[in-house]
């Protein structure tokens, strides 16, 4: 087992008042097999009711309201994740078929399609996964600022240049369209200072991770989970509304290290 | 039996109509962006439906619903349905109506579709045949509530001397449905989108007919996973119940598509706890997908073990291989429809299609079974409309309502929509179709 401390704040800045904002964030580190958790907490500013829940995909959520007029909203999750080599078993034996199916950001194009006819060779099941990380890391080159939230696998792939949200869509794409079930996972790593994204594959009844940005095949340590979704769309850290005319810009901090 | 006094009635056309644009009946339509109010013309021969059929439809729209409310719970749940290969799991986990959010959430007195809105042509053989489910918002049973409330004052003596059942009754299934699942006391809420939705008409008077209160876009929140209505004082009224107007994908900006300002944020959260019925309950939209519906005779015969008394319009999936071929060999004489799209689109029909357009959708086919379904089209049985003072024959389907409360009923008529395009299959009332009062006869 290895030991991580990590502290992840957001801290939005609204250039007017606002109020009855609502917000549904998933910022602390989920509990599997591979990762446990010593403290955990949650800093909110204002302070509001916080309710701690579980979405869709049984990841951890922490939503709530403030009512009354602000100008900025914060929120840092600390504490300390505790990992064993990255795995763990297939939760909901329908999982099989549901994470096989094409979502909105990873529907197949042309050009993923006679790639993944180009790169696949005689490799089948977990093998050819971890093939395919490779081949996204080779093909693709790390831009940030070329691509958006809403990028698709296929946009993504046909201009070369994304960020790791774009990497773990394309893989995502072209192993389900190999008929692999696979998934999406937000969460922290080491160094870096924003979230991080990859993709989880089953191979057999146990999920293994691939980080295609990284060029990551064997994942093993360093990699803290907070969420995973068919892709993108079903694990944002923080999704909000408020009332008001105010234009937000956000600042993020990560701080992450093995202790 | 034949319908008498009706020369008063069917006279009557213009006078209900008036009567209908007074009490603001209409429908809103979006077009190039503005929003436009049009009357839906009320044509005054009714629908008339003997006792004898009468007791065929009901059975088997019952039995259909029945299958339906059983088959959403399953999905959301054990997934018999899936595991005994009945439907195969890709049908089901990339239908667009599959919700994840719902997976193991019992709605409570675990009813999915409360308002079933059940679509059916009759043929000229005299059979019914269903088009589709509408599970998730079906509307328009006002526009044949109002009519009979006119119609009845216009023409008394046509009630008097007919045996046609009663159908003022739609809005107290609606409130004792309500009043069933409704989880702690507190208020029955319509929520409706607002003013510029196409029903609001609709959404205000089945609000004022069942006593419910009418919640716009923030009148509702949520607080400690429990929903208030907050009135024009600031005061907090807990709610019970939504019958809700708005879609799943705009009823919580929390989980849902994220810049819906017609949702309550949160809303799932309350839900998921049991602390409110939704009507009807979010994730429907997965059984009444154009794929699901041709499975939906083997869920009667999977669920209730018996025997389907209505029957689909023959369709063929490309995704099985004996039906494949068939499409492949007939596709002239048949419709074919997209399952990704809704509202009468990406409909075709095969005998409108050149040789190379044929081709075309074949190739499509060939690339892409899962997207495509096939049916036979429908000798329809027309009905007659008046058109100025004559009596003209005219495509028509009727929207059967179904209510699944303590018990599953269905509403003793409907709304019969025509279309006034003689050559026209499309009723749509955006396409300037009509509506008829539907009777359902005692005996």
């Amino acid at each position: 087992m290895r030991k991580y401390i990590y502290n992840y704040q957001t801290i939005i800045h609204f250039d007017a008042k606002v109020s009855q904002q609502s917000f549904l964030l998933r910022c602390m580190p989920c509990v599997n097999a591979c990762q446990g958790v010593g403290h955990r907490d949650l800093f909110l500013y204002p302070s509001a009711d916080l309710v701690y829940g579980a979405d869709a995909w049984r990841n951890p959520i922490q939503y709530g309201t403030i009512a009354g007029l602000h100008d900025s909203f914060v929120f840092v999750s600390s504490g300390e994740a505790r990992l064993q080599p990255y795995g763990m078993p297939l939760e909901q034996a329908y999982y099989r078929d549901l994470f096989v199916v094409e979502s909105a950001r990873t529907v197949l194009s042309r050009p993923l399609e006679e790639f993944l006819r180009q790169k696949r060779g005689g490799l089948r099941g977990f093998a050819l996964a971890q093939a395919l990380a490779a081949e996204v890391y080779a093909f693709m080159s790390y831009t940030p600022g070329t691509t958006t939230l809403a990028t698709t696998a296929a946009e993504a792939f046909g201009q070369r240049q994304g960020v790791c949200q774009d990497y773990a869509h394309i893989l995502l794409a072209l192993c389900r369209a190999a008929g692999l079930p696979a998934r999406y996972v937000n969460g922290f790593i080491t160094g870096l200072g924003t979230t991080h994204a990859w993709v989880e594959v089953l191979d057999g009844d146990v999920w293994r991770g691939l980080d295609p940005t990284n060029n990551v095949t064997e994942m093993e340590y360093g990699y803290i989970k907070i969420a995973h979704g068919r892709d993108a769309a079903d694990c944002p850290v923080n999704r909000g509304i408020f009332s008001g005319n105010a234009c937000q810009q956000t600042e993020v901090r990560i701080i992450v290290e093995e202790i | 039996m034949k319908e008498v006094f009706m020369d008063k009635l069917i006279e009557s056309r213009d006078t209900v109509n008036r009567w209908l644009e007074r009490f603001g009946v209409r429908f809103g339509i979006y077009k190039n962006g503005t929003f436009k109010e049009q009357l839906f013309p009320f044509d005054s021969i009714p629908r008339v439906i003997s006792a004898a059929d009468w007791a065929v439809l009901e059975k088997g729209l019952i039995q259909r619903v029945d299958a339906l409310n059983r088959f959403l719970y399953d999905v959301y749940h054990d997934k018999h349905i899936i595991r005994d290969g009945v439907i195969p799991a890709e049908f089901v986990y990339s239908s667009k109506g599959y919700t994840p959010e719902c997976e193991g959430i019992t709605p409570p007195q675990g009813i999915y579709s409360h308002i079933s809105g059940i679509d059916l042509v009759q043929a000229k053989d005299g059979g019914w045949y269903i088009l589709e489910d509408n599970l998730r918002i079906p509307s328009g049973a006002s526009y044949p509530m109002i009519a009979r409330t006119i119609t009845r004052k216009v023409s008394p003596e046509t009630f008097q001397e007919n045996n046609v059942v009663d159908s003022r009754n739609y809005c107290e299934l609606l409130k004792a449905m309500m009043d069933h699942v409704n989880v702690n006391g507190g208020a029955n809420v319509i929520l409706t989108p607002g003013r510029y939705n196409s029903a609001f008409f609709e959404h205000s008077y089945l609000a004022e007919k069942t006593g419910a209160l009418l919640a716009f876009p923030g009148d509702l929140v949520v607080e400690h996973d429990q929903v208030v209505y907050r009135d024009m004082y600031n005061e907090r009224h807990l709610v019970g119940c939504i019958y809700r107007r708005v879609s799943d994908e705009y009823l919580d900006p929390m989980a849902f598509e994220p810049s819906s300002l017609l949702g309550v944020p949160h809303l799932m959260q309350a839900y998921k706890k049991g602390n409110v019925a939704l009507v009807n309950a979010l994730g429907n939209g997965v059984a009444d997908d154009k794929g699901i519906y041709y499975f939906v005779p083997k869920m009667i015969e999977y669920y209730l073990h018996e025997t389907p008394i209505l029957h689909n319009a023959p369709t063929y999936l490309p995704y099985f291989p004996a039906d494949y071929q068939y499409i492949l060999d007939n596709l002239e004489r048949l419709v074919i429809k997209d399952v990704s799209e809704a509202g009468g689109y990406g409909v075709v029909f095969g005998r409108d299609l050149t040789p190379e357009k044929l081709e075309e959708l074949k190739r499509l086919i060939v690339e892409e079974p899962r997207r495509w379904i096939a049916q036979e089209v429908i000798d329809f049985k027309d009905l007659e409309i008046l058109e100025g003072d004559e009596r003209v024959e005219r495509k028509a389907d009727l929207r059967a309502f179904v209510i699944s409360g303590a018990t599953t009923e269905v509403w003793r008529s409907g709304l019969t929509r025509f279309s006034r395009n003689p050559d026209s299959f499309v009723v749509n009332s955006s396409q300037g179709g009509g509506f008829k009062d539907t009777w359902v006869m005692k005996e």
